[in-house]
């Protein structure tokens, strides 16, 4: 029973520490000012929904980002998320961070590793606490059920956050702050003004298909006596659009709470949801409701839970414009950066180039259409491999990388040249087409690779490359050019059933077994038979021979004895005829027993005597019927 | 006459009978199959050229054919090609890996399309008794049982007349199991002539199969697991038009005449019968 438990806190360790393995962090400093900002990056492999920041009041979290990173090589994904939060300290001291939290997709929940950071003072922290804005003047709506108000600009926000500094692909699309005019929301919605309400905001009415643009929710409660608590939120669904929810950049960017004025009645807004939008179908495309279960509370009494739901909204979706449009391929959207390089720059016949193209920028990585590379003939191409991965920035805008590899073998020495490659993308922010052309690509093979096997490419163009596994396929070279015994017997009309040649040599062995052995065994039996008669005929033959014998001298007497010794032989005792007197008496003790022997030793004794001591006719006829009565006895007690 | 007493002669009218019914039985054997094996014959037919009809029954042809065939993306034609070579020459090792390979391209594209497989690769039962019987020629197998009989009759009169020795033992010994071999051999014979009657496999080069219920064009076309370019099904009717096929499980279905290709060669002059 130990030995179960313990093994079951083995195997529990030993998965923690699995899980923990795919799972690093990093500080970019243990020791910093308090004007400094210190990144804490989180990375987590594998099947991860989320990073939580760490809680801690000693830092206030200034800037974050994720950036989700994919690659398919060779039909296998592997998927990383890493997680930057910048944070700022708020005191001086030895100061602990973390641990942050970790949600992977099972629903489980993991924490990293806690840091202890010492932060020296030199003067006033940059991460201190936010000032509220000032609420911004309203128009006057009705006394009850007003219009919603046009949206007023937010301020902008307190904290000290570094402007984005100008990237490879240009500057961020504008963007403007929570709730502010910048963002166009349903104006003509009402709303009771004694509940809560919730706003949908988009960045933009109309865009093309491709484009990013933020949808946001604005929660509005008003400040009076009834506090609202709000939960059970109803996410939305996007159809025909790729998206992503950037609230906690938007939080970063942004103060969280603010009040406004609206008709008289002061709000406290609030960044519900924050989503990037990439629509991939033309046409009207409509914002989701989004809505809560709102609950008002007094210290004494609580309110009927009642729901807040958000209008609806459209944005119209157009096409990409036609307009100086490139060519049909060119289908990209965003705001991108391009480039290509070849490495090595020079090598030997055998070895191995790779030409990278990338393409980096605003937008997502199912928009990014990479442009064609054609290159030289003599060149033995490799299947091309694919990454792609997104960032999302601090402003709230998905930055997207993707990457494609072409590996390819020189067959030949010579100076190569691979063209310009050209990217064409539509920029929606500046409603234009734009390219990008890299310069022509050189590379030099020289002298040949002795370790490398260098294979002829395929001439012909038509030619689909030969995948591996066809490689592995026989040519038919192997292959003798007889075509063999067993394609000449089946090529004679399969199948065969015989034919009588082959059922006579077939049965022939058959029939000499039977016949020799039923020889054999009838000649056995025939030679039984025989001396079976035999046996069975003795008795009778002589009981006749003895009766038909009569006196003439003393030969006579010998017939006698003769006649007897051949019953004797034919009657189990095969020696009879030549035995002494002695050998036949233990001969019939063995076969027929003493008293046997007793009744008849005594008249060959006597035969004997006769024949050689002189006898008469009278003796003859006395030991004739004492050896026929002897022979009789002898056949009734056999069996 | 005992034993050991036995005369050298009809020990040696033993042998030299045996020796004639053995060529005797080669020779009937022969005559009954177009071999007509006679060395420049073989010579000739050992030319890298092949006329007429010997390119259906070349193993080294349908190999080329397969290559071709799966170079171009058409598996099911590359697995009928590979399946006949290994029809005509059962036991080239060269052959059996390029078809396990091309199996399991076959399986893996089945994988992609229907997200299944069956670790039978979905072919029908009585195919497992078909590929048994055919790795011989049924001409071969009666051949082989033949001979077995007559060396377990030659070595069964060699003993029978031998004195209780070890050479006897072995004789004897040997006897048997040429004979358990004959049967053996037998059984595989007859096994083979019933699964050539019975059963006809084909394999489906079309690419995207579709079945009917009904061999009518107006029957809905369905799609099934079982039924993928490069499997191996059953042929159990046809006429100029439609195959009834089966698949695993028994289920027996109709297709299009030309979405299945019998791994049977037939010649021309049947075909066209």
């Amino acid at each position: 029973m130990l030995a179960h438990v313990l093994t079951l806190f083995l195997l529990l360790g030993l998965s923690v520490t699995a899980w923990a393995r795919d799972i690093q962090t990093r500080v970019s400093a243990e020791t910093i000012t308090t004007q400094d900002v210190l990144t804490f990056t989180i990375e987590a492999a594998g099947d991860v929904r989320s990073v939580l920041p760490p809680h801690t009041e000693d830092f206030d979290i200034v800037g974050r980002s994720t950036q989700t990173s994919m690659s398919f090589i060779n039909g296998h994904m592997s998927r990383t998320l890493t997680a930057s939060f910048q944070l700022a300290p708020t005191r001086a001291g030895q100061l602990t961070l973390g641990p942050a939290q970790v949600v992977l997709n099972t629903g489980r929940t993991l924490e990293t590793d806690s840091y202890k950071i010492t932060v020296r003072d030199t003067g006033a922290p940059r991460g201190a606490t936010p000032q509220l804005p000032p609420s911004t003047g309203m128009t006057s709506p009705p006394a009850s059920m007003p219009p919603i108000p046009t949206p007023k600009t937010a301020p902008p926000s307190s904290r000290n956050l570094r402007s984005p500094a100008a990237k490879e692909f240009g500057d961020y699309p504008p963007l403007g702050p929570l709730g502010s005019d910048q963002l166009t929301t349903k104006d003509d919605h009402r709303f009771d003004p004694q509940k809560p309400f919730i706003l949908p905001f988009v960045s933009k009415t109309s865009v093309v298909v491709g484009e990013p643009f933020i949808v946001e929710y604005m929660y509005y409660s008003p400040v009076r006596g009834l506090g609202f608590d709000a939960y059970d939120l109803n996410e939305p669904a996007f159809k025909d659009a790729w998206f992503k929810d950037i609230t906690d950049a938007r939080f970063a960017s942004s103060p969280r709470v603010t009040n406004v004025q609206i008709g008289g009645a002061i709000y406290s807004t609030q960044l519900v949801r924050s989503y990037l939008v990439v629509p991939l179908k033309s046409g009207a495309f409509e914002v989701p409701p989004i809505s809560l279960t709102v609950e008002g509370r007094t210290f004494s009494r609580t309110t009927k839970p009642s729901l807040a739901a958000s209008p609806s909204m459209q944005v119209d979706i157009l096409d990409v414009p036609e307009d100086a449009r490139p060519s049909a391929k060119a289908q990209s959207v965003g705001r991108y950066h391009f480039r290509a390089s070849v490495s090595p720059e020079e090598a030997q016949v055998g070895d191995t180039f790779q030409l990278h193209i990338e393409v980096y920028g605003i937008g997502v990585p199912s928009q990014i259409h990479l442009p064609d590379v054609t290159l030289p003939e003599t060149l033995r191409a490799f299947a091309p491999t694919e990454s792609s991965n997104s960032t999302e920035s601090t402003t709230g805008w998905v930055e997207s990388r993707v990457r494609r590899t072409f590996s390819f073998q020189a067959t030949e020495e010579g100076d190569y040249v691979i063209p310009p490659i050209t990217f064409h993308w539509y920029d929606p922010w500046q409603a234009e087409w734009k390219s990008r052309q890299s310069e022509a690509l050189t590379f030099r093979v020289q002298g040949i690779n002795p370790n490398i096997e260098i294979e002829a490419p395929d001439t012909d163009d038509n030619q689909p490359l030969r995948v591996s596994w066809v490689l592995g396929l026989p040519t038919g070279d192997e292959i003798p050019d007889d075509i063999g015994l067993t394609a000449r017997l089946r090529r004679n009309s399969e199948p065969w059933i015989g034919s009588p040649l082959y059922i006579a040599l077939l049965l022939f062995p058959l029939l000499c077994v039977l016949i020799i052995q039923g020889t054999q065994w009838f000649r056995r039996r025939r030679t039984a038979s025989a001396s079976t008669r035999r046996y069975q005929k003795a008795g009778p033959a002589a009981l006749r021979e003895l009766q038909a014998l009569e006196y003439r001298d003393a030969q006579s007497f010998s017939l006698l004895d003769r006649s007897v010794r051949n019953y004797l032989r034919a009657r189990e005792i095969p020696n009879a005829v030549g035995a002494t007197l002695d050998e036949l008496r233990r001969a019939l003790s063995d076969t027929r027993g003493g008293a046997s022997a007793d009744a008849l030793l005594p008249q060959l004794e006597a035969l004997q005597l006769a024949r050689f001591g002189g006898a008469d006719a009278a003796q003859f006829q006395t030991l004739r019927r004492a050896l026929i009565d002897w022979v009789k006895t002898d056949l009734e007690s056999a069996p | 006459m005992t034993a050991h007493k036995l005369p050298k002669s009809p020990l040696l009218f033993h042998l030299a009978l045996l020796i004639g019914l053995l060529a005797l039985s080669h020779a009937a054997y022969a005559a009954d199959t177009p071999m007509a094996t006679n060395a420049q014959q073989s010579a000739e037919q050992a030319t890298p050229a092949y006329s007429g009809d010997d390119e259906l029954w070349s193993a080294k042809v349908h190999v080329t054919r397969g290559r071709e065939a799966a170079e171009r993306g058409e598996i099911g034609l590359a697995t009928l090609h590979l399946e006949r070579a290994r029809y005509l020459r059962p036991f080239d090792i060269t052959i059996r890996q390029g078809l396990d390979l091309l199996r399991q391209q076959v399986q893996r594209q089945r994988m992609t399309t229907f997200h299944h497989a069956r670790l039978t690769q979905g072919e029908a039962q009585g195919l497992w008794w078909w590929r048994l019987f055919h790795v011989l020629p049924t001409r071969m197998w009666a051949g082989i049982a033949l001979f077995c009989l007559w060396a377990a009759f030659g070595f069964w009169l060699l003993g029978r007349r031998m004195t209780t020795s070890v050479t006897k033992d072995g004789l004897i010994s040997a006897s048997v199991i040429s004979l358990l071999i004959t049967l053996a051999c037998l059984s595989c014979w007859t096994g083979a002539v019933r699964t050539s009657v019975r059963l006809e496999p084909g394999v489906v080069v079309q690419q995207n199969p579709q079945f009917f219920r009904a061999p009518d064009a107006l029957a809905p076309a369905e799609k099934s697991s079982d039924l993928y370019e490069g499997g191996v099904v059953l042929i159990r009717g046809k006429d100029a038009q439609w195959m009834e096929i089966e698949l695993v499980g028994q289920q027996r279905v109709w297709v299009a005449a030309h979405t299945v290709e019998p791994i049977a060669i037939t010649p021309p002059s049947d075909s066209t019968r």
